[in-house]
């Protein structure tokens, strides 16, 4: 059998968990495939070679990330009225939707050091793998309830990249360090949304199914970030699948 | 007599997921009010990747908003 989750990662000492170590805890369970694939990644032999493939699958889910919250906020708003959860959710929504604010334009700007088009990057369809993580979180949005967003930014804002990982990644690749300005921008970042993320869910008026629809939110990005560093890490290949 | 039902720890335990051993009582607790969606979840995604190992730290997943 291969490696479980341990005691290092699931070292909360609390006698009842929170909302928010419970949501960490479900992503602790499920992440150490994807914590060894992040380790590929890093450490790929050919990360020069896929580093624009994955700048411009990462742009095609960051690209998302204000009009999701955008729609986050309004689904919100128009169930606030008789949902207590919902009316809490909203300001979080609209606030995070302005931090998040041309973000992406940060990653053009970037890959066009790379000498990716910002153009052609806008027009490229985004891959099936984003694709199916995103819609997902539209669907449970509009036909479950907008919590289940915060499912899926506690994974992607969970673990941003290290600094001294990335500065290995340019003594290593070569790669000019603009052109990870953003990764490097969100190394800073994140841990502050991350943190800010708990605080909200330890504060909202959470009903189990909630915390469920958190949990499977969560765990279904962890999935398809999976497939995403599966395809990218691939032998030869960086082509969509 | 009706068999007894696996708790979400013993059924996670048995897939591969956790090792009880390590996990508080608190987190124990939590980890069995996970839905059964949840722990199906936990389960397939496990037996997706087959037998792996933890290896080096991971530095951050190549992931941000």
């Amino acid at each position: 059998m291969g490696a479980v989750a341990s005691a290092r990662a699931l070292d909360s000492p609390t006698a009842a968990l929170g909302s928010s170590a419970r949501l960490r805890l479900t992503i602790q369970l499920a992440e150490p495939r994807l914590n060894q694939l992040s380790r590929r990644f890093w450490t790929h032999p050919e990360l020069r070679r896929i580093f624009p493939e994955y700048l411009l699958t990462l742009y095609a889910s960051m690209r998302t990330t204000v009009p999701l919250l955008e729609a986050a906020a309004d689904r919100a708003r128009a169930m606030a009225d008789t949902d207590p959860l919902a009316a809490a959710l909203h300001p979080y929504f609209v606030q995070h939707a302005r931090e998040e604010l041309h973000h992406d334009d940060w990653l053009l700007e970037d890959m066009a050091l790379l000498g990716i088009d910002p153009a052609a990057a806008r027009a490229r369809p985004a891959p099936a793998d984003v694709a199916q993580m995103i819609g997902a979180q539209y669907y449970w949005m509009l036909y479950a309830h907008p919590v289940a967003v915060l499912g899926s930014f506690a994974v992607l804002e969970g673990s941003p990249p290290e600094v001294e990982v990335l500065d290995q990644v340019v003594a290593r690749t070569g790669l000019p360090k603009a052109a990870l300005r953003t990764l490097y921008k969100h190394a800073q970042l994140d841990p502050y949304h991350r943190d800010d993320l708990d605080h909200v869910l330890d504060t909202l008026p959470l009903a189990p199914e909630h915390q469920a629809l958190l949990g499977l939110s969560a765990l279904h990005v962890v999935d398809q970030l999976i497939g995403i560093l599966e395809r990218l890490t691939a032998p030869n290949d960086t082509s969509e699948t | 007599m009706a068999k007894q039902r696996q708790s979400n720890v013993e059924r996670l335990e048995a897939a591969g997921v956790l090792d009880s051993t390590s996990l508080s009582p608190a987190q124990k607790n939590t980890i069995n009010t996970l839905t059964d969606a949840e722990v199906q979840h936990l389960i397939s995604t496990r037996q997706k990747v087959g037998d792996y190992s933890e290896g080096a730290h991971p530095g951050g997943r190549p992931w941000i908003l």
